[in-house]
């Protein structure tokens, strides 16, 4: 007798995205799992902060930005210890955080919104930029644990210009 | 348990594409193969993680996506009828008088001369919610799958999740238990729309109790939940009286019962030689995302060459008294006899 297993019909994880593949293929990342991770990549220079005050927000920031860096992210770790890290547009948050070893971003997937261990909270002042999930977005962070209306899954945000000086928090576990 | 042991010459632990593309190749080389998977079709994170993502570094294929690179890789083996245990995860491996003996979590033991750990990331296994204590209730009432109905009759059934998992068993719960609930945290589903419908039909009659939030805490004794608080979509808490927790939040990979096979190890992967990809134990290989060796990547491609050369080894395992000849597809009558185009 076939055993009875979590999924008793199969599929789950893949209903949603076949359903949405269409979309899925143009929203993507460029580059395929494996491409990527066999590219390596250099590694950008980490800032460590020490500042005690808030991350500035899309409009309030002080710091003036080298030429060549686009953007800026901060990430904060359940501790309260952040990490600053350049990333390079067009690059995803997930990517970036993945390329500069921020603990807490498992990724497990390699980027094909299929796993929810790439769950972030994008700070208040940054939401609207960053934007609202999309639908296969919003059916995969039903897999991640403590979602907020902050919640997004970083693998699902790209870095752009726009997005210089974003600030997104790390859960405290991603499972 | 089944007494009747299976034996074959090689058992491929993982039927993702590297675990298929090593049926192949050890197929041109006369060795047949059985395949266990966690999973319940073959292609592994190509099929499960990433189906319709585009992949382009195999070779030859400008681009192709993880489930069609799979049903290609299906073709491609069918000359060699390997056979497949899907649902199954390899629990043990032992070794007895020069072959191996494997025996998995459904009762299915295979006997081989020669063990291939195609494993990728590991085995699929249902996420835990990272509540404290919640180990203290796994298996009593805390359980990530149903085995049987029976262990739900007359209790208070707390379903947790939105897709294909939760709405199943609620539906299929729902007539044996005491009571069910069925928490999410939003009013959408990603289950089969048919599912949902039937659902709220039995909110609708009172059968079934559905709510809006996410668990937060679980509170009972000696591994006896009793009831759980659970944080709802206003922000507000309250508390959920249950004596059965079922969470279905989808999979994750973990190494698992590998790790107790008695090979090396280095951070959850194998390590194996560049030559034969073969592990510290003679006779168990290990290809694709699981082994480590200097310079590995983790790449589909680079899976496909250490498929290709553990055959080599695995044959001489096989036929001990067998010399190999190196042969090439395109020339060899014997290999495309094989392959069922000559």
């Amino acid at each position: 007798m076939r055993k009875s297993r979590v999924r008793p019909r199969g599929k789950i994880t893949t209903k949603a995205r076949r359903f949405d593949a269409a979309k899925a293929l143009e929203s993507q990342i460029q580059l395929s799992y494996r491409a990527r991770a066999a590219s390596g990549g250099s590694f950008s220079r980490l800032h460590l902060s020490g500042a005690s005050q808030p991350p500035p927000g899309p409009r309030d920031r002080k710091t003036p930005k080298p030429a060549n860096v686009m953007a800026r992210i901060t990430f904060i770790q359940n501790d309260g210890t952040e990490r600053v890290v350049e990333a390079d547009p067009g690059m995803t948050v997930m990517e970036t955080a993945v390329k500069n070893g921020i603990a807490g971003i498992a990724a497990e997937c390699g980027g094909a919104c299929a796993c929810a261990t790439c769950h972030v909270y994008v700070d208040e002042a940054w939401r609207e930029t960053t934007g609202a999930p999309e639908q296969m977005e919003e059916d995969m962070l039903d897999f991640a644990f403590d979602v907020r209306p902050s919640s997004r899954l970083s693998c699902q945000i790209k870095v752009t210009e726009a997005l210089d000086g974003l600030v997104v928090r790390i859960p405290d576990k991603q499972f | 348990m089944s007494d009747n042991v299976i034996t074959t010459d090689v058992v491929i632990v993982g039927a993702g594409p590297v675990g298929l593309f090593a049926v192949f190749e050890l197929g041109l080389v006369d060795v047949k193969c059985h395949l266990v998977d966690i999973l319940d079709r073959p292609g592994g994170q190509c099929t499960e993680l990433y189906p319709e993502k585009p992949i382009y570094d195999i070779p030859g294929l400008t681009v192709v996506t993880g489930q069609e690179l799979t049903d290609r890789l299906m073709e491609q083996i069918k000359p060699f009828g390997a056979e497949f245990h899907f649902n199954q995860r390899v629990d043990s491996l032992e070794r007895r008088n020069g072959s191996f003996r494997l025996a998995t979590d459904a009762g299915t033991v295979l006997e081989s001369k020669v063990v291939v750990i195609a494993a990728g990331g590991g085995s699929f296994t249902p996420k835990r919610p990272p509540l404290p204590g919640i180990e203290q209730y796994e298996g009593t009432s805390v359980f990530y799958s149903v085995r049987k109905m029976e262990n739900f009759k007359g209790r208070d059934v707390l379903v947790v999740g939105g897709g294909d998992s939760a709405l199943d068993w609620t539906l299929n719960l729902q007539p044996v238990a005491k009571s069910l609930t069925l928490l999410h945290r939003r009013a959408e589903f990603r289950a089969a729309p048919a599912s949902v419908q039937k659902m709220f039909q039995l909110v609708e009659q009172g059968d079934v109790s559905f709510k809006l939030g996410q668990v937060t805490a679980l509170h009972g004794e000696g591994g006896q939940l009793r009831a759980v608080t659970v944080k709802g979509s206003d922000g507000a808490t309250f508390e959920l009286p249950c004596e059965v927790l079922l969470p279905f939040f989808g999979l994750t990979m973990k190494l698992g019962p590998v790790a107790d096979w008695g090979l090396n190890l280095d951070e959850n992967l194998i390590p194996v030689d560049t030559a034969k990809f073969e592990t510290s134990e003679k006779g168990i290989f290990a290809v694709g995302d699981i082994n480590t060796y200097p310079g590995k990547l983790k790449l589909i491609l680079s899976g496909f060459h250490e498929a290709a050369l553990m055959a080599q080894q695995a044959h001489h395992y096989v036929y001990p008294d067998k010399k190999l000849l190196f042969q090439y597809t395109t020339s060899s009558t014997s290999l495309q006899k094989k392959l069922g185009v000559k």
